[in-house]
């Protein structure tokens, strides 16, 4: 997991309930970032809201034979995008709300 | 699928770790007062009482020339503890500096929660961001 914590006291992250918002006391914005979806001969495609990183991605790339792998390969992308850009993610969500 | 979430406005509800935020953002854990509730008074530049009672206080003489006590002060709720900064003191205490106190509170919040849900934490620095990264053992 990974957790960007910004300058300006906000953060961004993948979705995910093992930390507790409750105590963190702040305002959540969520935005879809990726889909996972079956293809027509069983397999799993997932598919970025951002078409830059389907682009930096072929189709082959992100097509599956199980659904755990193509779940796996979405967070791991996500994740390292946002180790390699941080405020990428606050400025998706502004963006897409 | 997976959601990016954004959060903002977090609040301070640990008094602990904001006052370790705060010796992390350059004061020292003598100038900083605490008490249990709100029982501190806040002083102004003139040395007059600026008729704020906080639970946390830094004598002006800490704060800076001609400044004000800097105070936190826990909100109705009980909970919730919010910053008195003066208008002149918000020149150097302004958003910018009340956002590195943040960060360097959700820094230390985010792996102490972690920790204590069974995760491996690091924390990689790139330029002003603080990364936490989490491994589950």
């Amino acid at each position: 997991m990974i957790i960007n914590i910004l300058e300006d006291g906000t953060m961004e992250m993948l979705y995910n309930e093992e930390l507790d918002l409750d105590e963190i006391g702040g305002n959540i914005t969520s935005v879809r970032a990726s889909n996972i979806e079956p293809t027509t001969d069983g397999r799993w495609v997932v598919d970025f809201a951002e078409d830059e990183i389907n682009q930096a991605y072929g189709l082959e790339q992100r097509i599956f034979k199980k659904r755990s792998e193509a779940l796996a390969f979405e967070v791991k992308v996500l994740e390292s995008r946002m180790m390699e850009s941080p405020g990428n993610g606050k400025k998706f969500v502004e963006e897409n709300t | 699928m997976s959601h990016m979430s954004r959060i903002t406005h977090i609040k301070f509800l640990d008094k602990q770790l904001l006052i370790d935020s705060l010796i992390e953002q350059g004061f020292t854990s003598d100038q900083i007062e605490v008490a249990d509730g709100n029982e501190l008074e806040l002083i102004g530049y003139d040395g007059r009482t600026r008729n704020i009672k906080g639970c946390i206080r830094i004598k002006r003489k800490h704060v800076g020339r001609m400044s004000n006590d800097l105070g936190y002060v826990y909100e109705s709720d009980g909970v919730s503890i919010i910053p008195i900064i003066s208008d002149y003191d918000k020149h150097q205490y302004n958003d910018k500096w009340l956002g590195k106190l943040k960060q360097s509170y959700l820094n230390v919040l985010t792996q102490k929660q972690l920790t204590n849900r069974g995760y491996r934490c690091k924390v990689i620095v790139t330029g002003a961001t603080k990364t936490v990264v989490a491994e589950k053992l």
